[in-house]
């Protein structure tokens, strides 16, 4: 009885550990956003500015705009500063992929300086289904997975005891 | 992203107590999720600690505890993990600590006559440019809110007792079924149970010492537009040696206008590879798999990994991978083979999986690969 009652108790604070977690953690969209001033969201079509597949991963690294970057100090993942100092160290009029579109111009204007534009990408879910809007699932997103959360918890403390 | 996600088990290592064939204990005869009963009473007497001396599955086995009585015919399970990562340091950079939870999955099966159908449900949250877990939504959240997962969700019929015919979105069947879904080979050949399952025609037989699973990809439905979606089949022949010894080979091909993670267009992505499953002894299993890989844009590479899990006593599991992972040379002129694209990058794995109770995992893993920093996760595991 004693181990099964733990094991809910171990069950109760994990779920309710859902309701604290942190926000999303920076990514190198938002750190080149950041460094060029703009604001363009972090799709995973824009790991591709980078990365040769959206999936990202350090073997991946090998997009035309990073190769230029390493010359530059970005030699490793997982370090933000070397990436905004790099971008900062970017020359007005260097051009990766030879568009004739500087790259940090492009970055402005939220293109993608290693080839052709990345646009929205494919999109996921069921065609035609999305249960509320943007907004409202960010209003009510964690209010709601927090009641599921306890609720499942609470018939797993009950149905513990009980046994 | 505060949510990535995480699959459910499959443990491939259980062929050591000559569970060789995955439909003993899972409702989906090549492994995953769904327990049957007997899975149940297995996992009570060989994975969980001091399991070994029970005769009689207990209520606390079961389903929710024993509290609810499924029906005949009828399995049903869920998951949840929660995950912590430590990243190591870098000069200028600190450490990184993270937590989020990884999974909160239902899924269940159930028979009538000869139909089987099965599905899994869960939710995520805060998933943003994150690839992975995105392709087993179903409602369409552009940003930061919740989303609701489908990875699995099938209709079958029973062909013969050992025959299983099933229309849906199912696990490729390609390789070893191993949850660690980050592992190279599954990241690599996009075979993993976290989301890379694809709607399709699948083909299962499991009889005398075969294992044959194979699937008419049809593309993800979850993705949209068409163009993304992938077409093709994936297979893999299973063959017993003996009771505690498996070998086999997989196969993959597959077509797209435009790859969806690479963009590449009219991509021709295919994997060919062998695997093998060992039970050395009751106490050491050795898994292993060597796959050949080519995805448009790149010239060829390969991926493999081996695990052995010793246990020296029942529940408790250390564990020591090796990965390898080229993903082929780049197409494009003025490239240079660097580590993981067009030479080979070496990885290692050293965990420890516990089961100190049932309807409990704990799990620690130390995650090193060449040119990227030290990895530490520790995970809970919580299954009904």
């Amino acid at each position: 009885m004693l181990r099964r009652i733990q094991l809910s108790t171990a069950l109760t604070l994990a779920i309710a550990s859902w309701l604290g977690t942190a926000a999303a953690t920076p990514e190198y969209p938002g750190v080149i956003d950041a460094t060029v001033g703009m604001s363009c969201g972090a799709p995973a079509s824009r790991c591709l500015i980078c990365h040769t597949t959206a999936r990202g991963g350090q073997g991946t690294a090998e997009q035309p705009f990073v190769r230029h970057l390493r010359t530059l100090g970005l030699t490793h993942g997982h370090d933000a500063s070397a990436l905004r100092n790099a971008i900062n160290l970017l020359d007005e009029n260097w051009d990766s992929d030879g568009d004739t579109e500087p790259d940090k111009k492009e970055l402005r204007e939220c293109g993608n300086p290693s080839g052709d534009d990345l646009g929205a990408g494919p999109e996921y879910g069921c065609d035609g289904a999305q249960l509320v809007t943007a907004a409202a699932a960010r209003r009510s997103s964690s209010s709601a997975l927090g009641v599921l959360a306890l609720g499942l918890a609470g018939v797993l403390v009950h149905f513990a005891r009980r046994r | 992203m505060s949510l990535s996600s995480g699959r459910a088990h499959a443990y491939a290592w259980m062929i050591k107590h000559g569970f060789s064939k995955c439909g003993s204990c899972h409702t989906d005869p090549s492994g995953g999720e769904t327990l049957t009963a007997f899975g149940r009473y297995q996992s009570e007497h060989f994975l969980t600690m001091g399991g070994a001396d029970m005769e009689e599955m207990s209520n606390s086995s079961k389903f929710l505890f024993g509290a609810i009585n499924e029906p005949a015919d009828v399995n049903l399970g869920g998951s949840y993990r929660h995950m912590v990562l430590y990243s190591a340091s870098v000069p200028g950079v600190p450490a990184e600590w993270r937590q989020f939870p990884m999974q909160l999955d239902v899924y269940g099966s159930g028979r009538i006559g000869k139909f089987e159908i099965g599905a899994s449900l869960g939710v995520a949250k805060g998933i943003q440019g994150n690839a992975q877990v995105r392709a087993a939504e179903i409602n369409k959240e552009p940003g930061e809110g919740f989303i609701v997962l489908s990875r699995s969700h099938y209709i079958g019929l029973w062909l013969q007792e050992n025959t299983l015919l099933r229309v849906g979105r199912l696990n490729l069947p390609f390789g070893v079924r191993i949850p660690e879904h980050t592992l190279w080979v599954r990241e690599s050949t996009r075979t993993d149970r976290e989301s890379d399952q694809q709607h399709g025609l699948s083909l299962t037989y499991t009889g005398g010492r075969w294992r044959v699973d194979s699937m008419l990809i049809l593309g993800n439905f979850q993705l949209n537009p068409d163009r993304y979606r992938e077409r093709g089949y994936a297979a893999t022949i299973e063959y017993l040696l003996n009771p505690t010894l498996a070998v086999g080979v997989s196969s993959l091909l597959t077509h797209s206008q435009v790859d969806a993670l690479t963009r590449v267009e009219n991509s021709i992505r295919y994997s060919d590879g062998v695997l093998l499953r060992w039970g050395a002894s009751d106490k050491l299993s050795v898994l292993g798999e060597l796959d050949l890989l080519k995805e448009g844009g790149r010239h060829t590479g390969l991926t493999g990994f081996v695990q052995t899990d010793y246990e020296p006593w029942r529940g408790l599991h250390l564990m020591l991978t090796g990965e390898v992972l080229d993903q082929g040379l780049l197409e494009k002129p003025g490239v240079l083979p660097v580590r993981g694209s067009g030479a080979p990058r070496y990885g290692a794995w050293v965990s420890i999986a516990w089961y100190p109770v049932e309807h409990l995992e704990l799990r620690v893993d130390g995650v090193m690969h060449q040119d990227d920093v030290f990895h530490g996760q520790a995970q809970l595991h919580l299954y009904l």
